[in-house]
């Protein structure tokens, strides 16, 4: 899949925000959203939000997890940890790129964050090669990973799909050899 | 001004299932995905596909005859323009399967009894069919006819493109399952929630159940 | 028609490995790469096959050089009319040289298809098929590291000379590694929502001028 499908999925995750405007409740095909008063909090899918910030009729609150402190946890965590860490939001590279582009002024230390997510997410990428690596060394033909996002998982999914793909068929020419020397 | 509820529930043919709206876009997508990274053809989601549009086309009339703020009629146009995405992507993978394993698509779907899921909508068998036709008229007037004659019958059944089932995927496990043979000489137990990549073939079925579906 | 799921216990799932695919280019090509063949014994009237040879028969014990798809016609369980040798990139003297530092070596030299044609070997059998067997698979996963680190930091270079010692399908892994790394860049810069005039048209509108300019 390409990056921008990966965002595509991303962009239905829902997020707050603060309306300027009044309007009733909207049946959506995707849920209901609404209705939208002046300044009360109300939750939408991101694609949506992401529009009505562009023609300035709403603020963007940040998702919980979007703030120094928390981010710079994850980061320690996942610089200590060997294995991956559970991320607060399977899309959340997409979601701060996102937000970033169109309501980074709705976002209290924006460029910190913008950072911080760069460096657990290179953080993470580092492990996954290593990860790949490994599998690819101990001839591993499955493998559970858990905590991976989904653009991580897009972006390693050529390489190691296709390694392993090779790799499973030069082991079973192996394999057909050893039991043919065994039937001898 | 009156907002109607246009959305209710659709009851699928064969199983009286009432479906939100959300869910049937929920579905969709999943199908959406599954199809994307699936080396080989999936079951045919078409009563999600044909309800989606029908969807569309109630959301449309009601667009154009009601009194909306246009604020509140771009909100719905542009979710008409993701699901609409959504559709035309979903249906062009799945052409573009069909036309590179044709001939084996083709004789799977015959080869399914009436109880079990299609593999083709009736417009991607139409297609398929003249796609084969197509494809076995040019290779006739281009080639085979220039050949001696005994050279001439092309044994489809040997030669045919399959799709590799061996291939690698990532799945995300949707149902608990236990004592799964993921491996060929590994069995182990799918949590809810977890990720794993495994060679497709394994995963097939419980794909197709939606036990587990790929990410 | 059922796609073998067996594990490789069985002979099909090793045949459908080996097996040469009808339709594909990547494969038409390998199957173009010559193999060393001695007739077994004498062949009336083809004698012309041999460029480098005048008489009207193919002598017994004759070697030739001759492509694979060929040679395994001729050399088949049931009936074996010439017995080849493993072109010498996969003979054990250069089998030590892989297994001692596969990552220098020019596998695009040896080849350039150098596993894939690997691979369609094990259909003749032959003492050296184990040690091959071997070579191969320790090579590939010697030399993954190197694909992997150049594909994923390659920044708008010449990938030229990465990929220039790399096997066919070590440039395929690379490439496909390659064009999703920018893809996802050209997405981080934003680039992937901009139109842009496609190359095609690009250079079809500098050759009109050029045209112009002539008459």
């Amino acid at each position: 899949m390409e990056a921008c499908e990966i965002e595509f999925l991303a962009e239905d995750s829902i997020v707050t925000v603060l309306p300027n405007f009044s309007e009733n409740k909207i049946y959506l095909i995707s849920g209901d959203v609404g209705p939208f008063n002046p300044s009360m909090p109300t939750d939408l899918p991101l694609w949506l939000a992401i529009d009505l910030k562009q023609r300035q009729k709403c603020r963007i609150q940040p998702p919980k997890w979007m703030n120094v402190e928390t981010l710079q946890e994850l980061k320690q965590a996942e610089n200590d940890s060997a294995l991956f860490c559970p991320m607060p939001d399977p899309h959340y590279i997409e979601i701060t790129q996102l937000l970033m582009n169109c309501a980074a002024e709705d976002i209290p230390h924006a460029d910190e964050i913008k950072t911080l997510i760069k460096d657990i997410a290179d953080l993470r990428m580092a492990k996954l090669k290593k990860s790949m690596d490994g599998m690819i060394k101990e001839k591993a033909t499955n493998a559970r990973l858990d905590n991976l996002s989904m653009m991580e998982i897009n972006l390693i999914r050529p390489l190691l799909t296709q390694a392993l793909d090779q790799s499973y068929r030069l082991q079973c020419l192996q394999d057909e050899q050893l039991q043919l020397a065994g039937t001898e | 001004m009156d907002e109607e509820q246009e959305l209710e529930g659709y009851e699928e043919s064969d199983e009286y299932v009432a479906m939100t709206s959300a869910e049937l876009l929920d579905k969709l997508k999943e199908a959406w995905i599954n199809e994307r990274m699936a080396p080989e053809l999936l079951n045919s989601q078409d009563e999600l596909v044909e309800c989606m549009i029908e969807q569309l086309d109630a959301m449309e009339r009601n667009l154009k005859t009601g009194k909306r703020n246009p604020l509140v009629n771009s909100m719905h146009g542009l979710e008409m323009e993701r699901v609409r995405f959504l559709i035309n992507s979903y249906i062009r993978c799945r052409l573009g399967k069909i036309e590179k394993y044709v001939i084996d698509v083709l004789q799977q779907h015959k080869a399914r009894g009436q109880e079990d899921l299609p593999l083709l909508s009736r417009a991607e068998l139409e297609y398929a069919r003249e796609y084969a036709d197509g494809m076995e008229n040019h290779l006739k007037s281009t080639i085979l006819k220039f050949l001696p004659t005994n050279l001439q019958n092309f044994d489809e059944a040997k030669e045919l493109p399959k799709p590799n089932k061996d291939k690698y995927v990532f799945i995300r496990v949707n149902d608990q399952q236990d004592q799964v043979l993921i491996d060929d000489d590994e069995t182990t137990d799918l949590n809810k929630g977890a990720r794993h990549i495994v060679r497709y073939s394994f995963i097939a079925s419980l794909l197709s159940e939606g036990s587990v579906s790929l990410t | 028609m059922s796609y073998p799921e067996a594990s490789p216990s069985t002979p099909q799932l090793f045949s459908t490995l080996k097996k040469d695919n009808y339709f594909d280019l990547d494969d038409i090509i390998v199957c173009q790469e010559k193999v060393t063949c001695t007739f077994q014994s004498t062949v009336h009237r083809l004698g012309y096959i041999d460029p480098g040879s005048n008489k009207e028969d193919i002598q017994e014990d004759a070697k030739m050089e001759l492509p694979y798809w060929l040679a395994k016609a001729l050399c088949t369980r049931k009936r074996k009319i010439v017995s080849i040798e493993y072109p010498n990139v996969y003979r054990s003297s250069y089998l030590q040289i892989l297994a001692a530092d596969a990552n220098v070596v020019d596998l695009h030299k040896w080849g350039p298809s150098y596993y894939r044609l690997g691979e369609k070997l094990f259909n003749f059998e032959h003492d050296e098929s184990r040690p091959l067997a071997e070579g191969l698979l320790q090579a590939f996963i010697s030399r993954f590291r190197k694909v992997m680190d150049s594909s994923q930091n390659a920044q708008y270079q010449d990938t030229y000379q990465l990929t220039e010692k790399l096997d066919e399908i070590e440039r395929k892994i690379f490439k496909s590694t390659r064009q999703n790394v920018e893809d996802f860049e050209r997405w981080q810069v934003g680039k992937s929502n901009q139109l842009s005039t496609s190359e095609a048209i690009l250079s079809h509108r500098k050759r009109k001028h050029t045209d112009d300019n002539v008459s």
